[in-house]
């Protein structure tokens, strides 16, 4: 919870919230206090007009009285007929009308509010012959002035006259207007605010989800679940704006990543069964050189205890440690083999078909021994190709010794060449119990052997076909299986194939 | 809330705010004063009174006929010690269209008798009456207009077809006191031909020697425009039974306004150029030149009009919420204007007029309250003279007169 309260804090939402909200608040405080400086200007303009109106009509009024009663305009005159001038003011609707002398003493009206009256500034100014008015602006939207004025007629100041003006209605009327435009103006902000909030709140929408997302694919990565599932709660196909290219973007980097993480994740696996294979192979070698020479070990053991006077056992420990030796050498030469790479210079053009036919020929001993018969098909043209003879003559003794070795009996090997598109090709076929497919891709492992009930001959070491590959990849050609189980194993050999027009 | 939007609302403030020195115009005021003011508040109920006239320049006279016990009294009062000077029965018949002449020497009515209606001068001093002029019916409309010394009664009405819009009549009155009979009155009549309905305006000088007469139909100034024939067939005279009388017909020139100058001892009429492009209304016509206004309240003076008119203004616009009233004295020079401020309070303003132009910005002289004001006259170029109607608390109205002399 706190950390979300602060994400919210630190996001761009509230960030924009601010500066809308601050500025805008303290700028319609702002307008407010100068509408109300406006307000009180231009009332106290309104009234300073009307009061000049009524000092010119408040000397019109004394200088009628007193024509009216023959009286000399001066201080007598106005002290004598204060009366007749405070009714006429009164008729012109003055109100609370102080007549004073030009020292300030009463002449005519109520003592009490001369008595307030004067100690105001108002009348002040007008002992010291200025007009003015003092303006009252109360709580309940009061607005009272209090207009003093002096009286000079004919260049002499006669007297002094104050009155009071209400203008409470016309204040309230323009603070009521003030308000309304302000409770508008508030309302109308809040609107914008409110939209640009929204507006706001949807543009960031999609980064918000965009940036969950990145945080699930965080959390995910170690266990590789970042994929499309993501991804497509994203959705923003639709938008071409600039939000829409992030988000389009950033599917299209989680897009490359996740290929890079299954390219790894292969690499490693491959790795991984490569480092295994390594150790078998070195497990199988140790195995393999270990049991002859164990074999070796023990009759030569044997012999040294039985001393020379056992014959039987000599002769028989003799041949077991020939046959173990012999085939100990012929593993450490086909391990040789194995690690001896093609040297380029010492590749020559080949006719693949002599190669075949003179293979065949020389396997056709073995095949009759295991009574099975070998048949050459195929074009018997020249089929150039560019390699080592004796290379090539392993690679098809290998494989035609295994159609051997894995046929079943009477049945026959086909051997077949053709020639297509740039390739050299040649099919070993035999019909036995044939290959699994998961042993498929492993068949060409060095050591291994199929079921060793399913081959009719021992003392198989089991790198024939990883010897065999091997070769192949060395003339940039390629051998495959294909098999039917039960039925039928076929052997694919591809050379490409080298210019025809040149001499063999 | 409202009281943070509305910044200081809540607080009381005081602030004194000093007013600038005098305006121009009040210190202008030097320039036209008031010396004297007079106010007679007469007894009785103003609605009583028909006809109010003040008496000879420099005199405290006012004249007044008033409906009293049946008929009507013409009175004489002092104001100066609200003493009644003379008080004579005129006539126990209804009277219609009252006007006294300047100094009370003359009084003219109408009245019916009968089947037939009269026009009556009757003059106080010697007690006489005279029949200036007899019509059948009643439906003519009579407008009169006094000269400054009272001795010629001007009148113009509907012409004796019935027929308004096309003929009309201009008589001037002139009194001629006669030992033996009290007075004779001679008459001049100018037989106009009319143009159709159409404002007209008759303005005598002084001393009535001519007569400035426009009759402005009421589509002028505006796009309407309407055709009317105009006629002339001679000047032709005619004797009425009670006074010598010479006649003229006259026509107008222009189809939407006619200016004429009458002129009553030679028994003449000349046609005038028009001089204004908008509506205007006669005022007063004087040596200085025919005083116009027109209808937003402007005054303008048009001077030489028997030759080339030229039309100056001299006060634009209106000060309170309706039109000026203006009123010229018989030199030109003075021009008053009664103004009402609002409903119930007015104000007579007066500017000098020198060289055919207002002399600054007119002058408030005076301002009250009256509930109606009646008529306002310059007695002599010495004072105006205006009255109307003061409230009663007792749901009456009583008469008022204010005298400003300047």
């Amino acid at each position: 919870m706190y950390r979300k309260k602060r994400r919210f804090f630190h996001s761009i939402l509230f960030r924009i919230s601010l500066w809308i909200l601050l500025p805008g608040i303290a700028g319609m405080l702002l307008v407010a206090y100068f509408v109300e400086m406006q307000m009180h200007y231009y009332i106290e303009k309104q009234i300073a007009e009307e009061m000049q109106r009524v000092r010119d009509n408040s000397l019109l009024y004394v200088r009628q009285t007193l024509l009216i009663n023959d009286s000399r305009m001066d201080v007598a005159g106005f002290e004598l007929y204060r009366n007749e001038i405070e009714k006429q003011l009164s008729s012109a609707g003055y109100r609370e009308i102080i007549l004073c002398d030009p020292e300030g003493m009463l002449l005519a009206g109520d003592s009490k509010v001369f008595g307030l009256r004067k100690e105001q500034e108002d009348f002040a100014r007008a002992k010291e012959q200025e007009s003015a008015f003092s303006v009252r602006y109360g709580n309940g939207g009061q607005c009272e002035v209090y207009f003093s004025m002096p009286v000079n007629l004919n260049g002499q100041f006669i007297g002094i006259i104050s009155s009071f003006f209400d203008y409470g209605e016309l204040y309230r009327g323009q603070s009521d207007a003030i308000e309304r435009m302000v409770w508008t103006a508030v309302a109308v902000f809040t609107l914008i605010c409110l939209i640009i909030w929204f507006t706001v709140y949807r543009i960031l929408l999609p980064i918000r989800k965009l940036s969950r997302a990145a945080g699930e694919i965080s959390a995910h990565l170690a266990d590789g679940r970042q994929g499309s599932m993501i991804l497509d709660k994203l959705q923003f196909q639709g938008r071409r704006d600039e939000i829409g290219e992030l988000c389009a973007n950033y599917m299209e980097m989680l897009r490359v990543t996740e290929e890079q993480f299954q390219r790894i994740r292969e690499d490693k696996e491959r790795i991984l069964t490569l480092w295994s294979s390594r150790q078998e192979f070195y497990n199988n070698v140790t195995h393999e050189l270990k049991t002859p020479l164990t074999t070796i070990s023990g009759y030569a053991q044997l012999m040294e205890k039985n001393g020379p006077g056992d014959e039987e056992l000599f002769y028989i420990g003799t041949e077991h440690i020939l046959k173990e030796s012999t085939r100990l050498h012929r593993m450490v030469v086909q391990l040789l083999e194995m690690q001896d790479k093609a040297d380029a210079e010492d590749a020559r053009r080949l006719n693949l078909a002599e190669i075949v036919e003179s293979v065949t020929e020389t396997m056709k001993i073995k095949a009759n021994r295991y009574d099975n018969t070998l048949t050459l098909k195929g074009t018997k043209e020249c089929a150039p190709v560019i390699g080592k003879e004796d290379k090539i003559r392993q690679v098809l003794i290998n494989v035609i010794d295994n159609a051997i070795k894995y046929g079943e009996p009477g049945k026959p090997i086909p051997i077949r060449l053709t020639r297509q598109a740039g390739q050299v090709q040649i099919t070993v076929s035999n019909q036995g119990q044939g290959i699994r497919k998961d042993e498929l891709e492993t068949i060409f492992e060095p050591f291994y052997r199929a079921d060793k009930g399913l081959s009719r001959e021992m003392g198989s070491s089991g790198l024939g076909l990883s010897i065999a590959a091997r070769i192949m990849e060395e003339h940039r050609g390629r051998i495959t299986a294909a098999s039917i189980p039960g039925k039928e194993t076929v052997f694919t050999i591809s050379f490409p194939a080298a210019d025809r027009k040149e001499k063999v | 809330m409202a009281a943070v939007f509305c910044g200081c609302g809540a607080e009381e403030q005081d602030r004194t705010v000093v007013l600038p020195p005098l305006e121009n115009h009040v210190i202008d005021s030097e320039k036209f004063r008031i010396d004297h003011i007079q106010q007679y508040i007469g007894s009785g109920y103003a609605e009583n009174v028909l006809c109010l006239a003040w008496g000879d320049p420099g005199t405290d006279m006012l004249c007044l006929l008033k409906k009293e016990d049946g008929g009507y009294i013409y009175q004489a009062i002092d104001t100066g010690d609200d003493t009644v000077l003379s008080s004579i029965f005129v006539d126990d018949r209804s009277l219609a269209n009252v006007s006294i002449a300047p100094g009370g020497g003359y009084l003219s009515y109408e009245v019916q008798d009968g089947e037939e209606m009269k026009l009556i001068v009757f003059c106080p001093g010697q007690k006489t009456w005279q029949i200036l002029h007899r019509w059948e019916g009643s439906e003519e409309t009579f407008s009169y207009i006094w000269s400054d010394d009272g001795t010629m009664l001007f009148s113009w009405q509907n012409g004796d077809t019935g027929d308004a819009y096309k003929e009309w009549q201009v008589t001037r009155y002139e009194m001629e006191a006669d030992p033996k009979d009290g007075f004779q009155c001679i008459v001049v009549r100018f037989q106009m031909k009319g143009n159709g309905p159409a404002w007209r305006s008759v303005c005598p000088n002084a001393d009535g020697s001519e007569i400035y007469v426009r009759e402005q139909l009421s589509t002028f100034g505006s796009s309407m425009s309407n055709e009317w024939e105009n006629g002339v067939d001679g000047v032709y005279t005619n004797y009425d039974v009670e006074s010598n009388m010479t006649a003229a017909e006259v026509m107008g020139e222009s189809p939407h306004t006619c200016n004429w100058m009458l002129l009553p001892d030679t028994v003449t009429a000349e046609a005038l150029p028009e001089y204004s492009e908008t509506a205007v209304y006669p005022v007063r016509y004087t040596q200085a030149g025919l005083f116009v206004q027109e209808e937003n309240g402007d005054l303008y003076l048009i001077r030489d009009i028997r030759s080339q008119p030229v039309k100056t203004k001299l006060i634009s616009g209106k000060a309170g919420a309706y039109d000026p009233f203006p009123c010229v004295c018989v030199n030109g020079d003075h021009v008053f204007l009664m103004e009402w401020i609002n409903y119930s309070m007015y104000q007579i303003s007066g500017v000098h007029i020198v060289d055919g132009k207002a002399d600054g910005q007119p002058v408030v002289l005076y301002k009250d309250n009256y509930e109606s004001l009646n008529q306002i006259k310059i007695v002599g170029d010495q004072a105006v003279v205006f009255w109307g109607d003061e409230f009663l608390e007792n749901n009456g109205y009583r008469y008022k007169v204010t005298v400003l002399r300047y």
